[in-house]
């Protein structure tokens, strides 16, 4: 299991991968030709909430101790976190966090972590942060000897093909952890370049030499440089994503254009989105919804500014407890991510619960009394020639609107008052509300932003 | 273009002695004069610039619980990656932030937010980008003990009344020449360094290295002399 640590002081030695020694030679015990790295992915939904109700309970009681932040919610609200006798009590008691919960906490205490912090600032190894593309960015604090408190785990990377001695091709970022840990851990060959679609001509000429077995990852901003690659090298794609198992695919939902250009080329993509700042949810070989690990986190979904549970198959607002993060870990907390779930038992083998995202809440627009959330403007904007890759901004200075302006970019050198015209008349069939359409190129819109998503939403 | 310092390292070792000395660590990239060049790493090149880094480090004020800023783009990783374990290692937190215009958001607020005692790797585009959003460079490094600023960063800074470290990234090295140091020491261990005829300075990895760089032009100019190399301004 995930805290068996054999000999302490090699759980604390960081080996040249940045992992503990421990850690490792755990994972090389684990490598096998069986399709699963964990025992626990194929765990029953009892076995999976009985371990839960085990590792909340050792959860609350550190918390309880350690959190400041979850001391003064859970105080406020008058619930003691020690009274919590079983994962059902939780979830009809526990009180919420949020952003704003952290970020007030913060600047109270001035605090950097948002009162979060479980341990002595002199354990952590690394203090990552999210892009900051919505306010100050999240901190992350990292114990680099406490395996799979990190964004993803090698189940991920192993359930889709990847076997040790592998090449992972890494067009990343350096954001939250770093993804090359990962890769170290799952005992494969990280080969490392920048997210950037200028830059990859480079990655092209990497996967011909190394033909790589994992993509990470794709974005929208990386299939337009491959895509103006194809047109003006004539490079075959089908061949240059021939030795893929899994191309990774992250940052936004693929639209219906990008998803046939992907086809195209046969890439096997597969999707990963955030679990609400605990981690990451991926897509599994049966492509039928992201899978959240139940033995990391308690995922509920509730009916948005209310704290009853929607049934299975319904959609709501994502709520995220971390129970195997002792470093830095949110309790209750409401992501203002909408999503839709279910616990039956996937094709795939497992029952961790899966999830369909549906957007961010704070991306809504309301235009004349119309709910707008980006992905409604994605296929439109797709099916314009000139702003096909679809980079485009929802310019909210406010959730109600009274007229939906939208920045997008172009190729080429168009007449821009008919691209503009053309993309105004898509959105208008879609959306029955005809926007504003200010026209800018790609090159300057991936400028804008982190290099693996355009800010849907820009505030100006 | 990119060329291959070292073909595709056989593999097959890897996977069942993973943390062995000459198991590949990963593939990274290093700018020379031709472009970029990619090379692998073994575990062993990787502890071997960690103890290199942590001298650096150390020479620099990094101890326990000092934190320190690590900018770096992802392609850089086999450079900067031995210093993460060697602040690790002297018991420091790192964080890291990219080299890239819209990434200086997040500097700032480790700035403001934490007692830095160093940020390295500060790039061109990083000060540039600090102009664009609005902030004050001046002001968001003026309380950090140690710059490290690459290129024309580093003149940048120095206009605003700071003295960075200037940071240079040869080839498969980094590079730290102190604020009134003419040169700059090198891993002699790992690395040899020359000039040729015309002052070019050539890389070629020690023995020990998974890759082979032979005389490599690093694209710069200057004088090496006991393991330390004087960079000519402007290259
Ligand atoms: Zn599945």
């Amino acid at each position: 299991m995930l805290d068996d640590a054999s000999d302490p002081s090699d759980a604390m030695t960081l080996n040249p991968s940045g992992n503990s020694v421990a850690y490792q030679r755990e994972n090389v015990a684990k490598w096998s030709d069986r399709p699963f790295l964990d025992a626990v992915e194929t765990a029953s939904r009892a076995e999976i909430e009985a371990l839960q109700e085990k590792k909340l309970l050792e959860q609350l009681a550190w918390v309880a101790e350690r959190s400041a932040v979850v001391r003064e919610v859970w105080s406020a609200a008058g619930v003691d976190p020690l009274s919590i006798t079983s994962l059902e009590d939780f979830k009809a008691r526990a009180p919420f966090m949020d952003k704003d919960t952290l970020r007030d906490f913060r600047d109270r205490h001035d605090d950097p972590f948002g009162g979060v912090l479980c341990v002595d600032r002199a354990e952590i190894h690394n203090i990552g942060s999210s892009s900051g593309t919505t306010g100050d960015p999240t901190l992350f604090a990292e114990r680099w000897n406490r395996p799979y408190e990190g964004p993803f785990t090698p189940r991920e990377y192993w359930h889709l093909g990847l076997r040790p001695g592998d090449y992972v091709l890494e067009l990343s970022t350096v954001l939250r952890g770093v993804a090359h840990r990962i890769t170290r851990a799952a005992g494969a060959i990280p080969l490392m370049l920048n997210h950037d679609p200028n830059e990859v001509e480079q990655a092209v000429e990497w996967i011909l030499k190394y033909r790589p077995t994992i993509f990470f990852m794709l974005s929208s901003p990386v299939i337009y440089g491959l895509e103006r690659l194809e047109r003006e090298k004539g490079i075959d794609m089908v061949d240059l994503f021939s030795s893929f198992k899994a191309c990774i695919y992250g940052g936004e939902p693929i639209g219906p254009r990008m998803q046939r250009t992907m086809d195209r080329w046969g890439v096997k993509v597969f999707e990963f989105s955030s679990l609400g700042d605990s981690g990451t949810i991926w897509e599994c070989q049966a492509k039928d919804g992201f899978h959240a690990w139940e033995d990391i986190a308690i995922v509920e979904v509730l009916e948005p500014g209310s704290d009853r549970h929607v049934a299975d198959g319904e959609g709501g607002e994502l709520v995220v407890t971390a129970i195997h993060n002792k470093t830095d870990p949110l309790i209750r907390y409401r992501s203002g991510d909408f999503v839709r779930y279910t616990k039956a038992p996937c094709a795939c083998g497992r029952e961790h619960v899966r999830l369909w995202l549906a957007g961010r809440l704070g991306d809504e627009v309301i235009v004349d009394g119309v709910s707008i959330l980006p992905r409604d403007i994605w296929t439109a904007v797709e099916e314009v020639p000139e702003t096909a890759a679809a980079l485009f901004q929802i310019i909210r200075p406010q959730r109600e609107l009274t007229e939906l302006k939208l920045r997008v970019g172009y190729d080429g050198e168009p007449d821009l008052d008919d691209v503009a015209r053309r993309v105004a008349d898509q959105v208008e069939g879609r959306i029955k509300v005809r926007p504003h359409v200010e026209l800018i190129p790609n090159s300057e819109l991936i400028k804008l932003g982190p290099p693996h998503k355009i800010p849907r939403v820009a505030k100006a | 273009m990119t060329a291959a310092v070292l073909d595709a390292p056989p593999v097959t070792s890897a996977a069942l002695t993973f943390d062995a000395p000459d198991a590949i660590w990963g593939v990274g990239s290093a700018p020379v004069a031709g472009g970029l060049v990619h090379y692998p790493l073994s575990n062993r090149d990787v502890m071997a610039d960690v103890d290199w880094a942590e001298g650096q480090l150390r020479a620099l004020g990094v101890e326990a619980g000092s934190l320190v800023d690590l900018v770096h783009n992802y392609s850089e990783c086999g450079q900067f990656w031995p210093y993460y374990l060697a602040g690790m290692r002297l018991g420091a937190q790192v964080m890291n932030g990219m080299a890239t215009p819209w990434d200086v958001g997040r500097i700032e607020m480790y700035t403001r937010r934490f007692p830095l005692r160093a940020v390295l790797g500060v790039s061109p585009q990083t000060v540039e980008g600090m102009a664009v959003f609005g902030f004050d460079a001046a002001k968001v490094f003026a309380a950090v003990p140690v710059v490290g600023a690459r290129g024309a960063a580093a003149s940048a800074l120095q206009a605003m009344k700071l003295r960075p470290r200037r940071m240079t990234l040869l080839g498969p090295l980094i590079l730290i020449a102190g604020p009134d140091e003419e040169a700059a020491a090198y891993d002699t261990a790992e690395w040899i360094l020359e000039t040729d005829g015309e002052g070019r300075i050539l890389v070629t990895s020690g023995p020990k290295r998974a890759a082979r760089y032979d005389r490599v032009d690093t694209g710069f100019r200057g004088q090496v002399a006991d393991g330390g190399v004087k960079l000519e301004a402007g290259t």
